[in-house]
C-alpha cells in the first residue's frame, strides 16, 4: 500500500514539475527569478557585503563622485552610497513582504468567504472594497499615513490597505468559479463540511491566480514605497531605503546627478523582475494549458 | 392519502420518508411552490423510481432529502426523514454526518463530479478518512476493495489515476464507490445514466441493481426514462408539476395506469415489438411553477379532462392499498398501459 502513496505523491510531483518546467522554459521568468534570488541574497547578507557603515557620516567627503574608494560615490552627508543601496535592498524587500503579507492575510479570507457563501455579506463587503478601489491609491495611502503617522511600517500598512482589493477580487472570483463546479456539490453530498471543501477544493483552485497577483502586487508595493518615502511619508532618515535615497539625491540633482542612479536602477530592476516573474507564473499556471494533459 | 401514509408508516425498515414535503423557491414572482405535498418512502431492499419531466420537482425533492437545497429554496410544510432523523431539524454539522454515511447521492454528470486535480482514489478515500477517521493507507486499501466492488478492472492501478483518464461510465463507477464508501442505507441516484451512452447506461444500471441487492440498501432512482424504471424499480412515483400524480408498484403502473399523465408517458415510449403503432405524445408543456393552476394541474394538457370534475383541486385517490392516483375521473376512466 505504500506503493500507492508513493506513486500518488510522485504523480502530484510530476504535475508540479510540469508547471515548473513551463516556467523554466520562459527565459524572462528565469532571468527574473535569478535577479530576485540575487536581490534576496543581497538583502540577507547586506551587512557583510557593504564596504562601509551605511550610516557613517563623513562631512569632509560629502558629495564625492564615484571613485576607487567609494564605488558609487558619497551622498550629501558623506555616507557611502553603495553601502546604503545594499542595506536599502533588505529594508525594501522586507517592507514589501510585509505589505503583501498583510494584504494576503486580510484579502484572502475575505475573498473566500464572500465568494463561497455569497449573500448579503458578500454584497456589503464587495461594496466596501469597490469604494476602496475607487479612491486613487497614492492619495489613499497618504491619508492612511496621515492618520497613523509617518514611518516605514505605517507606510506598508497603508499600501497593504491599498492592495487588499486586488487580492480580494482575485480570490472572490476564483472561489466563485470553483464553487460552481459540480464536484463541490458532490463533495457536499458525501458529507464534506464547508471548511473541508474550502481547504481541499477551493484553496488549491485559488492559489495559482493568487500567486500571480502576489508577484505583481509586490512590484506595485516597491514603487509605492519609493513614492511614499520620496514624499517623506514612508521611511525616515537616517534609515536607508531606495525611496528615501531618491529623495535625498533629488535635492542635489543639479550638482551630483550620479546619486540618483543607484536607487533608481534598483527600483527599476526589482519591479521589472517581479512583473516578468508574474507574467511567467501566469503563463505557466494557465488553466487552459493544464486541462486534459 | 391518509391511508397511504398509515400504510408506509407502519413498516419500520424505511430508510427515507418524505411527508407532505412542500418546497418553495424565491423567484422574480416571489416565493413559488415547486414541490407540493410530496409523500415518498424508500425502504430497505427496494428501488423506488421517481419519474417526471424536467421541471416536475424530482431533483428538488432529492436535494431536500440530502439537506442540499440551495439558499433560495425552503421547506415550508412537511418533513423529510432519513433513517428516522428529520433533515430540516439538523444542524449543518449533523447533516455532514448524514450525508455520505446514511444517505449518499450520485449525479447526472459523473465526470464533472470529480475534482480534476486529485486522483480518483484520493477522492474516494477522502470520504473514509473524514467519516471514519481512517489513516490514508487504510482508506486507500479500502478504496481498492470498493473499486473491485463496482467492477473497475485493475483497481489497484486505477485508484492512482486522475479523472481525465476515466471514461464517463467509469467515472460513474467511481462516484458509486465514493457514495458507497461508508455503507449508507440510502442511495439517491439522480439521473445516473442520462449522460452516458446506451450500452454503458445498461452496465451502470445493472451494477446499481446488483449492489442494491447485495448490500440490501434502499435506492431512490430519479429518471425521466420509463424504460429504465421498468427494468429497475420495485415501486414508482410519477411527479407532475410538483405533485405526485400516481404511485404504484412498477408492474401495476405499467399495465394499469390510473392517471392520464402516466398513461400518456407510457404511450410515448418506444416499443420495438410494436412496429407501426403511432407514437403517443402529450401536447403542451409543463407550466412554469408560478403558473401552476389550483385545479388539476394536468387538465390543460389532458385529453380526458371534463369541465365539471377537473376544475377543482384533486387529491390523491386510492385505487388499491398500494396504488393511488391524483385524477378526478379515476373511477370512470379506462386508460391504456403497455401491452405485452
Amino acid at each position: 500500500m505504500t506503493a500507492h502513496e508513493s506513486v500518488g505523491t510522485k504523480e502530484r510531483r510530476r504535475r508540479r514539475s510540469r508547471v515548473l518546467r513551463r516556467l523554466l522554459r520562459n527565459r524572462a521568468a528565469v532571468v527574473s527569478m535569478a535577479v530576485l534570488a540575487v536581490l534576496g541574497l543581497v538583502a540577507i547578507f547586506a551587512d557583510l557585503l557593504a564596504p562601509d557603515d551605511p550610516n557613517k557620516v563623513a562631512l569632509v567627503l560629502r558629495l564625492t563622485p564615484p571613485s576607487a574608494e567609494h564605488w558609487l560615490g558619497t551622498d550629501a552627508l558623506g555616507r557611502d552610497v553603495l553601502s546604503r543601496v545594499l542595506v536599502a535592498t533588505r529594508v525594501d524587500l522586507l517592507a514589501s513582504l510585509q505589505a503583501v503579507g498583510i494584504a494576503l492575510v486580510v484579502g484572502v479570507p475575505l475573498g473566500i468567504v464572500a465568494g463561497y457563501w455569497g449573500g448579503i455579506g458578500d454584497s456589503l463587503l464587495s461594496r466596501v472594497i469597490d469604494a476602496l478601489m475607487m479612491l486613487p491609491p497614492l492619495i489613499l495611502a497618504v491619508v492612511v499615513v496621515a492618520i497613523l503617522g509617518p514611518g516605514l511600517s505605517n507606510a506598508m500598512l497603508a499600501i497593504a490597505i491599498v492592495i487588499i482589493p486586488s487580492f480580494y477580487r482575485v480570490v472572490r472570483a476564483s472561489t466563485q468559479t470553483a464553487s460552481s463546479e459540480l464536484y463541490i456539490e458532490s463533495a457536499r453530498a458525501s458529507g464534506c463540511t464547508s471548511w473541508r471543501i474550502l481547504w481541499r477544493h477551493i484553496l488549491p483552485a485559488v492559489a495559482p491566480p493568487l500567486l500571480v497577483q502576489a508577484s505583481f502586487s509586490a512590484s506595485v508595493v516597491i514603487v509605492a514605497e519609493a513614492s511614499l518615502s520620496f514624499l517623506g511619508l514612508g521611511a525616515r532618515a537616517p534609515q536607508a531605503t531606495w525611496g528615501l535615497m531618491l529623495k535625498e539625491a533629488s535635492s542635489n540633482l543639479t550638482t551630483s546627478s550620479y546619486l540618483i542612479y543607484p536607487p533608481a536602477i534598483m527600483v527599476a530592476i526589482t519591479i521589472l523582475a517581479l512583473s516578468l516573474l508574474g507574467d511567467g507564473l501566469r503563463d505557466a499556471l494557465g488553466r487552459q494549458t493544464t486541462d486534459g494533459r | 392519502m391518509t391511508a397511504l401514509i398509515a400504510d408506509t408508516a407502519g413498516t419500520d425498515d424505511a430508510v427515507m420518508r418524505a411527508r407532505d414535503l412542500t418546497v418553495e423557491v424565491s423567484t422574480e414572482h416571489g416565493w413559488v411552490t415547486i414541490v407540493d405535498g410530496v409523500n415518498l418512502t424508500v425502504r430497505r431492499n427496494e428501488i423506488v423510481g421517481l419519474v417526471g419531466e424536467s421541471g416536475s420537482g424530482k431533483t428538488v425533492t432529492s436535494l431536500s432529502v440530502m439537506g442540499l437545497l440551495p439558499r433560495n429554496a425552503r421547506i415550508t410544510r412537511g418533513s423529510v426523514e432519513v433513517m428516522g432523523r428529520t433533515i430540516s431539524t439538523l444542524t449543518e454539522r449533523q447533516l455532514t454526518e448524514v450525508r455520505g454515511v446514511q444517505a449518499a447521492m450520485i449525479f447526472q454528470e459523473p465526470r464533472r463530479c470529480l475534482n480534476p486535480a486529485f486522483t480518483v482514489g484520493d477522492q474516494v478515500a477522502e470520504s473514509l478518512r473524514r467519516h471514519r477517521g481512517w489513516s490514508r493507507k487504510r482508506a486507500l486499501q479500502r478504496t481498492v476493495e470498493l473499486f473491485e466492488l463496482v467492477e473497475i478492472p485493475q483497481a489497484a492501478r486505477r485508484v492512482k489515476q486522475y479523472p481525465h483518464e476515466f471514461s464517463g461510465g467509469m467515472c460513474q463507477r467511481v462516484m458509486l464507490a465514493m457514495a458507497l464508501a461508508c455503507d449508507p442505507m440510502l442511495l439517491i441516484a439522480d439521473e445516473p445514466t442520462t449522460a452516458l451512452d446506451v450500452t454503458v447506461q445498461r452496465q451502470v444500471l445493472e451494477l446499481i441493481r446488483r449492489l442494491q441487492a447485495q448490500l440490501g440498501i434502499g435506492v431512490l432512482l430519479i429518471t425521466h426514462d420509463l424504460g429504465v424504471v421498468a427494468e429497475m424499480c420495485d415501486r414508482v412515483s410519477v411527479m407532475y408539476a410538483g405533485q405526485v400524480v400516481e404511485e404504484a408498484d412498477a408492474d401495476t403502473l405499467f399495465h394499469e395506469p390510473k392517471h392520464p399523465y402516466t398513461s400518456g408517458l407510457l404511450q410515448s415510449m418506444l416499443e420495438p415489438t410494436q412496429r407501426g403503432r403511432p407514437l403517443g405524445y402529450i401536447s403542451g408543456l409543463v407550466p412554469p411553477p408560478h403558473l401552476f393552476p389550483a385545479t388539476c394541474r394536468f387538465q390543460e394538457r389532458c385529453s380526458y379532462a371534463v369541465d365539471s370534475a377537473c376544475r377543482t383541486t384533486v387529491e390523491l385517490h386510492q385505487v388499491s392499498p398500494a396504488h393511488s392516483s391524483r385524477c378526478a375521473r379515476i373511477d370512470d376512466l379506462k386508460l391504456p398501459g403497455v401491452t405485452d
